[in-house]
């Protein structure tokens, strides 16, 4: 609160609420047509790729010069990344953004980026390490495409963000790392966010008792302390853009806010959540899987 | 009038209003064994100092008696002053509620004789809305102000009316005619306090202090030429109204209150354990983005609905977690402070609309579940 200048925005930019409503438009058409599933996340999903890097929304956060705000600024791009997350899509979209932000020399559209992290146990994390092209990496102080690290093993907890784990040089800069933070934790509350939308709507639906379980205040209750989580968690990604030193705090809370709300999406389907092909539980892998890259992220920038 | 936080003119009128509290705001602290007569006096001459130095009603237009500015002004003066640690005026239910209410639903006779009263700090309003059947249920309203030559009489009971001893008027929700729907029959009225017909008995409450009251209305009067918008039109106002109260305006000085809690909780408690990943220090930083986000959406002409819902409910739960934490922290420096908020605390998620009611409007209208 000491402050008086550079005060940031709360909210995204007029250009940014459009792009936004544009892209999510987008990402519904060519995403709902299969439900969530085996089959969603095993499919081709080249066409989708190029179609995104042809419109440019592979390239939003090149600016003038590394790690400057072009047409986007932080906050932008973390509405993007949420919308981005509401699929659960398993492609590098957000990671090639959040290394292309800090590139020097950009590479053609097309290309698949991701990272590598050093995580607490001095392995690699790099997300998507089977589908990409190259991992920005600091070489002469600054980040440029290398070849990808071979994974010797994988976490493939959320189908939404494969996780290869490898040994051998990587590494991002920290301003880099906190966009990783900050963008990768936006996915999560776009995550929540969808469980919780797919909760009402199955609240609307689902029959017990003669009445919609929606109508139901116990249940009502639930879905509305989701609502509150939700919008809670984009405050803290608000917070994070706007303060990046406090981008660590801010980034945890979002998670485990989207972490509570995922939860409680589970709970709302009741049983058929519980089942493999119930709908439920990939948004909350993705809140969990999501939490392991951020935490490395943060843990050695802030 | 400035669209978001990040506007140049708000930095500046930010600095403006530091420089102003800077010397205005230590000449009205309130002592700490101030009596209660000095503290509302006090209160009632920061209220006329905030007008004379050009700082209130901000956002009301200019045609009101306002700056014409907008909420995120607003928001800034409130988090300013509580920076400085200036009083908080006695003129909140006319500024937030009976203003937008009648320069909203009132006609311009209304408009001229009230506003500008509210403005320069004159006239100290009260909220009559809650009654002793009627608190969540405030379509169940039973006070009647029966229509007689040019002016109602009105008759019946308010409770847990804040300001009620002191204030000049009363924004009165009342019962005009009985009808089928019960939402039919109600009316604003803006009822003089200082007549005979109308008593203020004070309200002892948990924390052992009288603060609020209730208000017993044996046939007093409020001209006609006083109601505000048409007869049998109250609820629609009073839903606008409670809307307001509910919003980032009061956020803004819960925020405050909460942001004084912090402050010696932080004495109380290890570091840590405020600032960890969802602490009471984390969610106060998020509240205030909250309300900063819902803010900026309003004061764009945006569709605020879904981030302003939840501020209250978010804010009154956060306030109680807070005193609560300070309570079982076991300081013995602060433990009459705990005793006492953690009891002030409870009527945080029961005025204006208890968090049940709030978690309910939040399912039906944000989410639209069937009700």
């Amino acid at each position: 609160m000491k402050d008086i200048e550079g005060r940031s925005a709360a909210t995204a930019s007029a250009i940014g609420r459009e792009a936004v409503d544009a892209f999510s438009r987008l990402l519904r058409d060519r995403t709902s047509s299969v439900p969530l599933g085996d089959e969603y996340f095993s499919r081709d999903r080249g066409p989708l790729w190029s179609e995104l890097a042809a419109a440019g929304w592979t390239c939003v956060a090149d600016g003038p010069r590394p790690g400057a705000d072009g047409d986007f600024g932080l906050l932008e791009l973390a509405s993007l990344a949420e919308q981005w997350g509401r699929t659960l899509v398993p492609l590098p979209l957000v990671e090639t953004i959040a290394v292309r932000r800090w590139m020097a020399s950009r590479p053609p559209p097309d290309r698949r980026l991701s990272y590598a992290l050093v995580s607490a146990e001095d392995e690699h994390l790099v997300p998507f390490a089977d589908r990409i092209d190259a991992v920005g990496a600091v070489r002469d102080g600054e980040i440029r495409c290398v070849q990808p690290p071979v994974p010797a093993g994988w976490d493939l907890f959320a189908p939404s963000m494969p996780i290869g784990l490898a040994r051998g040089p990587g590494g991002l800069s920290v301003p880099a790392r906190i966009d990783v933070a900050i963008l990768t934790t936006a996915t999560a509350v776009g995550a929540a966010a969808s469980a919780l939308e797919a909760a009402v709507g199955y609240a609307k639906l689902r029959r017990q008792f003669g009445r919609p379980i929606g109508s139901f205040q116990a249940v009502k209750h639930r879905l509305a302390d989701m609502h509150a989580r939700v919008e809670m968690s984009r405050s803290a990604l608000a917070w994070a853009c706007a303060d990046r030193m406090s981008s660590g705090r801010a980034t945890r809370a979002a998670l485990a806010l989207s972490l509570r709300t995922a939860e409680d999406a589970v709970q709302v389907h009741g049983g058929i959540a519980y089942s493999w092909e119930g709908p439920a539980h990939w948004p909350l892998r993705h809140v969990m899987a999501v939490r392991r890259i951020v935490l490395a992220a943060i843990a050695s920038a802030l | 009038m400035a669209t978001s936080f990040a506007d140049r003119e708000v930095a500046r009128f930010r600095r403006d209003v530091r420089r102003w509290l800077g010397t205005a705001a230590p000449r009205f602290a309130v002592p700490a064994d101030a009596t209660e007569e000095r503290e509302l006096d006090l209160r009632r001459a920061w209220e006329r100092e905030v007008h004379r130095a050009g700082f209130s009603c901000l956002s009301w237009r200019m045609e009101h008696g306002g700056r014409g500015l907008g909420p995120i002004e607003e928001f800034v003066f409130s988090e300013e002053c509580a920076e400085a640690g200036a009083p908080e005026g006695l003129g909140r239910v006319g500024r937030l509620l009976a203003g937008p209410a009648i320069f909203g639903h009132g006609d311009a006779r209304l408009r001229d004789r009230f506003l500008p009263r509210i403005v320069e700090g004159v006239d100290i309003w009260c909220q009559g809305f809650s009654e002793p059947s009627a608190g969540s249920d405030l379509a169940a309203v039973r006070t009647t102000a029966q229509r007689e030559a040019g002016c109602y009489r009105v008759v019946g009971r308010k409770l847990w009316t804040s300001f009620a001893h002191y204030a000049d008027l009363c924004l009165l929700l009342a019962r005009t005619s009985p009808s089928e729907d019960r939402h039919d029959g109600l009316t604003m009225l803006c009822l003089p306090m200082r007549q005979a017909g109308v008593s203020v008995r004070r309200v002892r409450q948990i924390t052992g202090r009288s603060e609020f009251a209730e208000i017993l209305f044996e046939g007093a009067e409020v001209p006609v030429e006083q109601r505000i918008g048409d007869e049998g039109g109250g609820w629609a106002i009073a839903m606008s109204v409670l809307g307001s109260e509910r919003g980032a305006g009061f956020a803004a000085l819960a925020l405050k209150t909460m942001g004084d809690d912090l402050r010696v909780l932080r004495h109380c408690v290890p570091q840590g354990e405020l600032d960890s990943d969802l602490g009471p220090g984390t969610r106060f930083q998020l509240l205030r983005w909250q309300a900063m986000r819902a803010i900026e959406t309003t004061a764009g002409g945006r569709d605020a609905l879904a981030s302003t819902s939840i501020l209250k409910l978010v804010w009154s739960e956060l306030v109680q977690e807070i005193v609560r934490r300070g309570f079982e922290s076991g300081c013995r420096e602060h433990e009459a402070r705990w005793r006492d908020r953690l009891l002030d605390a409870r009527e945080t998620t029961i005025a204006s609309g208890t968090s049940e009611i709030q978690r309910t409007i939040i399912g039906d209208r944000v989410l639209g579940l069937p009700r």
